[in-house]
């Protein structure tokens, strides 16, 4: 037997090593055309600056004829059209000497000349390409290099790293803490300052890519509308990239979900138990969130959001309270159901991806660039999955993972548990994190990349959105404890997230991509908040805190703007959101908005009276002889320097967002308008008529 | 297709507009400050009557301006471009016209008063009961001075939030009813939007292919220079350049400008902003000397821009058609938009007044709250058709009906005049919907300073006699003062509704007759109670002053505004009709206007009457109670509403717990069975050996990561 099997190796090897070069040799015996980077690398080809700034940014790619017949090279151009530029503008590739078409000598080579000559004031400040060639060499087709370049910025060389860095720093934060336990530093305060360090800088790297994000860049600015690109092959065998972008769904996200993460561990003062474990943790997940935040690569989404998925689980069931088993068992059941739809969804739309290139050139025929499977129209192919139509399913599944995500009814059975058992910093990142990235994928995956789908089920989305936004409410209506107020708050937002998502109009769109940083906030502050009066009264039952405001006016008043800002109260941050989802929501789906705007009131009402048990109620007499306000003379302390710190930036966004939301609807505009064209295209009846007016935006 | 003609508001740009909601702001903010940190409020309380003078020193000022302003003529403050995506332009911007800023000064006065008064009557918590009047005062003024939804929108919650803390919170139920109230003004303005571009069909909203700027030609005088002016004021900081014609003097131009031209012919594009392509004005002439307009046409939330599409009409492929016939094609379940519209903002309008008769309030912040209802109704109201409007008129009529019974029946005098006011301000509103917004100003403007001056006198126990002055004033007893004209002009515009085969005029007629017996019994039963016990005056001596001041500029602010001889035939107009620029339903018809004058003192002297025979004994008699069974019946509603919510309530705790939270658990419990497993059987169980697991976890994750950040650093 063994015999046997070695003899049909050897026949194997042997087949291979004699036939599979003559084949090779056959091909070659034509042109053949191969593309190299100048010095023979690999792609992609980096674009110097020219000393003369007018000449902006120059690169060769050299072609090479590898045949033994001569090459005619016909065509050298800048990958794109029009309709879809793909690169910014002013990019041009040439031949370095000569004009096409031209022959290539058999071993012979020419170079190509790639410039890019930025505009004044130009928005984009990368450039992302591929240069293509067309040749007399039928066996390669059409072949492509990549081509970048980078203006310099503030941070130098790091420049085309910010989002490594952003969520690099949390994970050297992590290997700190642990080479400090090891290192035998095993003290309680050296990972708090590790963390709180990491977090600031990765706070500071948030802020200013949200001061570098160039508003209103859409993807006919080319670069797919990205900014802040890191894009370079990963596992070329399965194509798979490592693509991190910032969109206008990012841009606020991340400095949102960043600073949550910072200002919710920086008061924290009592550790739990094994400390070193729960910063490294903390910062894993505040790690994995802006990776998934960034994440343009399918593959690459999946990966963060599990990774995000089970630091909270550790998090939760590691360091939660007394229920911390269940809340965390229910958070890894439904997470892992949500990551392994994604996944498959991600796996199946990649299989129908039509043959494209990845960054560095390399022709492939599968892809996991969500740009790149947006430009797929999967629903013209009719291709089929689980024996139904591939759109419809894989939309349903992405649906799902996003409802799980969310925290939307029905697939909410996580968000109350953990808001409940989860350590206050723990619950306010996983409160700001894991419902944003839920937004992502609906948007990225269910809008852009599956936009038949999302028309197909628009009406279901609104309807759940309604229903979701309406079961939150009347279950905050219900509620006397603050973390599960938190949590039922947070289900009626995600329903007008889901309410605007499916609207298909740009308003109800750029409402949801609103609400997915507004929501955040709010939130976390309010947990934030939860998380301090429990620590002074052991309690977050609001019938025992009735009247707290009178000892403690400052949390009061924080309180109240958390509260009121959940609820979707005008002039605080959370209103803007449901407005714009009820506004997009109206003419096509009028009675769900008057679902919609029924669960406005009601989570508006839940939270007044809320309020009115803490600011107006009557302290409990007994409060005075409390063991837990001994120290403090039988009073409540207020709001301490340390937590105000925390508290303060918090209330202020949160105020300011409110009177003036133009800083969250300018960085979303771009993007609103590239997810419009996808789910709801112009059609003729849309465009002006007269032949010298412009269409006007799409659904409009 | 791009040019009309037409009589568009013209706007003065200015920058003062701000300081009046901000000023409210800044005694709050230094209040809240001093409430929060428990310290001495003697600095808020100066910094409150500063700030409050200031405001009423300001309005007074920018009413004068507004007196000087030519008509057809505003002022505009942009404050804040909030959001442009799509046709949707969502701004912040201030306006004064005469009728705003006449509210604008109602409304600073009584803040003013609302100060003196919580100073003057002393209070443990004078610095939060200052900060919550200065953002009362605030968000009033913001609804008074708003151009837009948005500040509409804020202005209203921020005053419910106001309204809600001055009242001590508690009461669900009117709270309840004033946000759905704020709720329902958003979803009407978003009807609204809708139905000004585009249809609704079986398919949804269909958006039209119509241009959505158009030049408009004004009426102005031409130029001395012959120079063509072009104007964009809309669309702030929009870019204009030249599509295809002579380029404009540094193009791109950001809106707002105004720029002389040479006349020719000129085509503009317009960049107006985010998620938005150009839009286009093609082809149009410009003639020598003449002023033009470039305005936005279709969805809107300016009711500046509102006003001037009512006013200019679309050009089309088939000529220039009405906005207003536009809208009245719309239906949304078969109901035509500006009668859904006018119901749902009446509604709205009438639930913010239940959160005024309901609520216990302290202080005079709750006269601030009649302001914005009337105020909602005058923005809605020129869209309905008058015949619409007439019948719409019946509901506020009827709601004041109840209010002003409830008032009659009230067991206590504290909360009778508030519930007056609520009863004249449902007048005030049904007024407003018979076309007679003179009528409505002064009604408001006469009871919410009547009222405000019953409060102070209860309150400081101050000379029955200003007391009396107050309630006369309130019901109009005496002929053109006070409310009088006001309560004329109501009932005079709804026998001119009825002449002009109105039925609903014939109704709203006796309701209003009858809210003013009803209003006069419950106030003169207040004064009738108060000088059966005489003594002398008690109460501080700035707080009896405030009495004779507010009383005193009661009577005579309703006979400033109300009174003049046009009515009856005279040539002399109110002032109050002046304000709003158009003429009464019964200018010139004597009789109606004598009539409705008699029918007005008739129903103040009858009420006047009752409350007398009604005081007599110290018991109410038993007539008297039973006004208050219509009030009870909607309480019942209420309740019953109240109590359907709490079954959704459990309805959706019992289902979250017995079947979203068991089901998981379900899942969940056999997920742990395999998961006990693994632990038992890979010796997780031992808790040393769990956390190194998870360490391990942790660490395996920081690799991962790492890994991928490296790969992008060392291949991205």
């Amino acid at each position: 037997m063994m015999k046997r099997v070695l003899l049909c190796l050897v026949l194997a090897t042997t087949f291979f090593l004699v036939v599979g070069p003559a084949r090779g040799q056959d091909l070659r015996r034509a042109g053949h055309v191969r593309l190299d980077a100048s010095g023979g690398r690999h792609g992609p080809v980096e674009l110097r600056a020219s000393h003369d700034p007018r000449e902006g940014f120059t690169g060769e790619l050299s072609i090479a004829n590898e045949g033994k017949e001569p090459l005619i090279v016909s065509r050298i151009a800048v990958r794109g059209d029009a309709a879809d530029p793909r690169s910014p503008p002013k990019v041009v590739a040439r031949l370095a000497d000569g004009v096409l078409p031209v022959t290539i000598a058999p071993g012979a080579t020419r170079k190509a000349v790639v410039q890019w000559i930025p505009e004044r004031g130009v928005r984009l400040r990368q450039l992302f390409a591929h240069v293509v060639v067309t040749s007399s060499d039928e066996q390669s087709g059409e072949v492509a290099m990549g081509v970048r370049a980078q203006l310099p910025g503030l941070l130098g060389p790091l420049e085309g790293h910010v989002l490594s860095l952003l969520i690099g720093i949390p994970l050297l934060g992590a290997l700190i803490t642990f080479l400090a336990r090891a290192l035998g530093r095993r003290d309680d305060k050296t990972p708090h300052v590790v963390t709180v360090v990491s977090l600031a800088l990765q706070s500071a790297l948030a802020i200013y890519v949200y001061r570098g994000f160039a508003p209103d860049v859409s993807r006919l600015d080319g670069n797919d509308g990205l900014q802040f690109v890191e894009h370079g092959v990963w596992i070329r065998g399965i194509a798979a990239e490592i693509f991190f972008g910032v969109d206008g769904t990012g841009a606020t996200t991340l400095l949102v979900t960043s600073l949550v993460g910072f200002l919710s561990i920086l008061p924290e003062r009592t550790v739990p138990r094994g400390t070193s474990g729960y910063h490294a943790a903390y910062l894993t997940l505040a790690a994995a969130v802006p990776g998934a935040l960034c994440a343009m690569d399918g593959l690459l989404f999946v990966l963060f959001t599990a990774v995000a998925v089970t630091s909270s689980v550790l998090l939760v069931g590691g360091w939660g309270g007394a229920g911390r088993r269940a809340a965390a068992t229910k958070l890894a059941l439904l997470g892992a159901i949500a990551i392994a739809l994604l996944l498959v969804t991600v796996i199946a739309v990649s299989r129908e991806a039509e043959p494209t290139f990845l960054v560095d050139g390399t022709k492939t025929a599968t892809t996991f660039s969500l740009p790149e499977l947006s430009r797929v129209a999967l629903g013209a192919k009719g291709a089929k999955l689980f024996g139904l139509s591939f759109v419809k399913v894989a939309f349903v599944l992405v649906l799902l993972a996003s409802l799980v995500l969310l925290g939307a009814f029905p697939l909410n059975a996580w968000l109350a548990p953990v808001f409940m058992e989860a350590p206050t910093a723990v619950g306010a990142l996983v409160s700001a994190s894991l419902p944003t990235i839920g937004v992502c994928a609906l948007l990225r995956i269910g809008c852009a990349v599956l936009p038949e789908g999302m028309r197909w089920a628009s009406g279901v989305v609104v309807a759940l959105g309604a229903v979701t936004a309406l079961y939150g409410a009347l279950g905050a209506l219900g509620q006397t404890d603050l973390r599960r107020l938190a949590a039922a708050g947070t289900t009626a937002q995600v329903g007008f997230v889901l309410l605007g998502a499916g609207s298909l109009t740009p308003q109800g769109l750029s409402g949801a991509m609103v609400l997915a940083s507004t929501r955040a906030l709010a939130c976390a502050l309010f947990l934030v908040l939860a998380g301090a009066v429990e620590e002074r009264a052991h309690t977050r039952d609001l019938t025992r805190l009735e009247g707290v405001a009178t000892q403690m006016p400052g949390w009061s008043a924080a309180l109240a703007a958390a509260a009121l800002a959940q609820a979707g109260v005008m002039g605080l941050a959370g209103a803007w959101g449901p407005m714009l989802a009820l506004l997009g929501a109206l003419p096509n789906y009028p009675p769900l908005a008057v679902v919609a705007a029924l669960a406005l009131v009601t989570a508006a009402a839940a939270h007044f009276l809320a309020l009115s048990k803490v600011v107006f109620g009557k302290l409990a007499g007994d409060w005075e002889k409390s063991p837990l306000l001994e120290p403090f003379g039988g009073r409540f302390p207020d709001l301490t320097g340390r937590e105000w710190t925390s508290i303060a930036p918090l209330v202020t966004l949160v105020v300011l967002l409110g009177l003036w939301p133009a800083p969250l609807f300018t960085s979303t505009t771009g993007t609103v308008r590239d997810l419009t064209n996808a789910v709801s295209p112009p059609g003729p009846e849309q465009i002006s008529f007269g032949p010298s007016v412009a269409p006007r935006s799409p659904t409009l | 297709m791009f040019e009309t003609a037409g009589t568009l508001t013209i706007v003065e740009l200015v920058s003062s507009l701000a300081a009046l909601v901000l000023l409210p702001l800044l005694w709050a903010a230094v209040a809240m400050v001093s409430a929060i940190r428990g310290t001495g409020s003697r600095f808020a309380v100066r910094v409150a009557i500063a700030a409050s003078g200031g405001t009423f020193g300001l309005a007074v000022a920018q009413a004068a301006r507004a007196a000087q302003t030519p008509p057809g003529r505003v002022a505009e403050q942009h404050i804040v471009q909030l959001a442009r995506i799509g046709q949707l332009d969502l701004g912040i911007d201030l306006v004064r016209s005469p009728t705003s800023a006449a509210f604008a000064v109602l409304v600073a006065f009584m803040a003013f008063a609302a100060v003196l008064h919580a100073v003057w009557t002393g209070s443990k918590r004078v610095a939060s009961r200052l900060a919550w009047t200065g953002l009362a005062a605030s968000a009033t003024l913001l609804v008074v001075l708003a151009d837009d939804l948005p500040a509409i929108a804020v202005g209203l919650q921020l005053a419910t939030l106001a309204g809600w803390a001055i009242a001590g919170g508690g009461r669900s139920r009117p709270l309840g009813l004033a946000l759905a109230g704020d709720t329902a003004i958003v979803f009407a303005a978003w009807m609204l939007f809708w139905s000004l571009g585009g249809t609704f069909g079986a398919s949804g909203y269909t958006p039209d292919p119509l241009p959505r700027f158009a030049l408009v030609a004004l009426p102005d005088p031409p130029r001395a220079d012959g120079k063509a002016t072009v104007s964009l004021t809309t669309y702030e900081d929009a870019l204009v350049s030249s599509d295809d014609g002579p380029p404009l003097p540094g193009e791109p131009v950001r809106s707002p400008f105004t720029l002389p031209l040479d006349a020719g012919n000129y085509s503009f594009r317009i960049q107006s902003g985010a998620a938005t392509t150009d839009l286009l004005v093609t082809h149009v002439a410009l003639a020598a000397g003449r002023a033009y307009v470039l305005m936005p046409y279709g969805p809107t939330t300016s009711l500046r821009n509102l006003g001037d599409q009512l006013a200019v009409p679309r050009p089309t492929p088939v000529g220039l058609a009405s906005m207003r016939a536009a809208i009245s094609t719309r239906t949304i379940a078969g109901v035509h938009v500006p009668t859904v519209l006018g119901i749902v903002v009446l509604l709205a309008a009438l639930l913010r007044l239940a959160l005024l008769g309901k609520s216990e309030r302290g202080g005079l912040a709750y006269t601030l709250e009649g302001v914005a209802p009337v105020v909602l109704a005058m923005h809605v109201a020129p869209l309905v058709d008058p015949g619409v409007a007439a019948a719409l008129a019946v509901v506020p009529g009827l709601a004041s009906v109840i209010l002003a019974a409830a008032a009659a029946a009230s067991r206590s005098r504290d909360g009778v005049a508030r519930t007056a006011l609520a009863a004249l301000a449902a007048l005030a509103i049904a007024s407003v919907f018979l076309g007679e917004t003179a009528g409505a100003i002064t009604i408001l403007v006469a009871s919410t300073l009547g009222a405000a001056a019953m409060t102070v006198a209860l309150d400081s126990d101050a000379d029955v006699r200003w007391l009396g002055v107050a309630c006369a004033s309130v019901v109009g007893v005496l002929p053109g003062a006070g409310a009088s004209p006001g309560i004329a002009a109501v009932i005079a515009g709804a026998f001119g509704a009825s002449a002009a085969n109105r039925t609903a005029g014939a109704v709203v007629a006796p309701l209003a007759t009858i809210s003013v017996i009803l209003v006069s019994l419950a106030v003169f039963r207040v004064y009738g109670a108060n000088i059966s016990k005489p003594h002398a005056p008690a109460g501080p001596r700035g707080a009896r002053l405030l009495v004779v001041v507010l009383a005193g500029a009661s009577l005579l602010g309703g006979a400033a505004l109300g009174t003049g001889s046009s009515p009856f035939g005279g040539d002399t107009q109110p002032l109050a009709r002046r304000l709003v620029a158009g003429a009464g339903g019964i200018d010139g018809v004597p009789r109606i206007a004598i009539a409705a004058v008699a029918l007005s003192l008739a129903a103040a002297v009858i009420g006047l009457v009752a409350a007398r025979r009604a005081t007599r004994t110290p018991q109410a008699p038993g007539w008297l109670m039973v006004l208050d069974a219509p009030a009870a019946l909607l309480a019942r509603g209420t309740i019953l509403v109240a109590s359907l919510v709490r079954f959704f309530v459990r309805s959706v705790i019992v289902m979250h717990e017995d079947v979203i939270d068991d089901a998981t658990e379900v899942l969940a419990s056999g997920a742990s069975l395999v998961g006990n497993q693994v632990v038992v059987r890979t010796g997780m169980n031992d808790p040393s050996r769990f956390e190194r697991v998870r360490i391990a976890v942790v660490i395996a994750m920081v690799a991962l990561l790492g890994l991928v950040v490296l790969s992008s650093v060392f291949l991205g």
